[in-house]
């Protein structure tokens, strides 16, 4: 069954400071929805809206055209993964597998190097192990939509190569929303991409527009 | 979320300051076990300071954590409701069996 995340009517301030407004987003199951911005342009406000850990001054973020303000007690509808390491350190791989309910067998075949790390804590993990494990948690697990803010922050090229493959595989039953300054991959990966400039989400219909928007110069 | 993934969830958030939090009852059990219930109104302020610090900190150095429990639906309310009172509750029920046993 396909449905649909929009998010519209967003206008988020900071000490007078305009951030966001005029924003609207729509995503739906089997698209890749890209998001590219120059930093500090509020690309992760903008997912913390849609997830509703922030609070704007005016917002309405919709699925299947009902109105969720608090997204993040919806788990099934929408799951975030942020840019910064989320699970605690003292779980174990084991559980953490066992909490989202993942299959680490599959795991295993895709990233042989952890078979050995199965009872390990996530905090005896090096930086991209452990990046690796929440990536790949928020991915997979069962919900209608994943926000990805920086996924392939940390990884390497060939464990983004398999992560790209594992969001391809999942867009099958589910919605992506991805901001990652590796734009070339994110390029790659999406059916729709947006650059987030002063404020308002700008559409692109093209690779030259990210040039023309300030984001990225293309060779 | 069934109820019991709902209580494994608390259960590992509460892992996460009981050590702190047990201690901190075994302190005020001992101490209750010595004076007596003439120390109830220190030991209970007491007590609810240490838990307001203990809420502080870590909403302060660890709630990047939050967002594994969010994806999990279970949210920062829910967390540090059952978990508070859970832990007065047993903080409260110990001094009551204390009093009895003394």
């Amino acid at each position: 069954m396909n449905h649909i995340l929009e998010a519209d009517g967003i206008l988020l301030e900071f000490n007078a400071r305009r951030i966001l407004s005029n924003i609207y987003l729509k995503c739906k199951t089997g698209e890749i929805t890209g998001i590219l911005g120059r930093n500090g342009e509020g690309k992760t406000c903008l997912m913390n809206i849609i997830y509703g850990n922030l609070n704007p001054l005016s917002k309405s973020i919709r699925f299947d055209s009902i109105s969720v303000p608090q997204a993040f007690k919806r788990p099934d509808f929408l799951t975030y993964l942020p840019q910064f390491n989320f699970i605690p350190g003292h779980l174990t791989i084991k559980k953490i597998f066992s909490d989202f309910e993942l299959d680490f067998k599959f795991f295993e075949t895709l990233f042989p190097e952890y078979g050995s790390r199965y009872a390990s804590r996530l905090d005896t993990l090096s930086g991209g192990q452990r990046r690796l494990i929440e990536v790949y948690s928020i991915i997979c697990m069962d919900s209608k939509f994943s926000m990805l803010d920086e996924p392939f922050s940390h990884l390497m090229p060939i464990q983004i190569e398999k992560i790209n493959e594992l969001i391809q595989e999942n867009r099958k039953t589910k919605g992506f929303l991805i901001t990652d300054h590796l734009y070339r991959n994110v390029i790659k990966l999406c059916d729709q991409l947006y650059v987030l400039k002063d404020g308002t989400l700008h559409r692109t219909s093209n690779v030259s527009d990210i040039e023309r928007l300030g984001y990225a110069r293309l060779d | 979320m069934p109820l019991l993934k709902k209580i494994k969830l608390i259960a590992t958030f509460y892992s996460n300051i009981s050590y702190v939090t047990l201690i901190i009852t075994i302190a005020c059990i001992w101490i209750f076990l010595k004076i007596g219930i003439a120390s109830f109104a220190a030991l209970f302020w007491f007590k609810l300071s240490s838990l307001a610090l203990i809420y502080l900190y870590v909403n302060h150095y660890k709630s990047r954590e939050i967002y594994y429990y969010q994806n999990l639906g279970a949210s920062k309310v829910l967390l540090w409701t059952s978990t508070l009172v859970f832990d007065f509750t047993l903080f409260i029920v110990s001094l009551i069996i204390s009093h009895y046993i003394r």
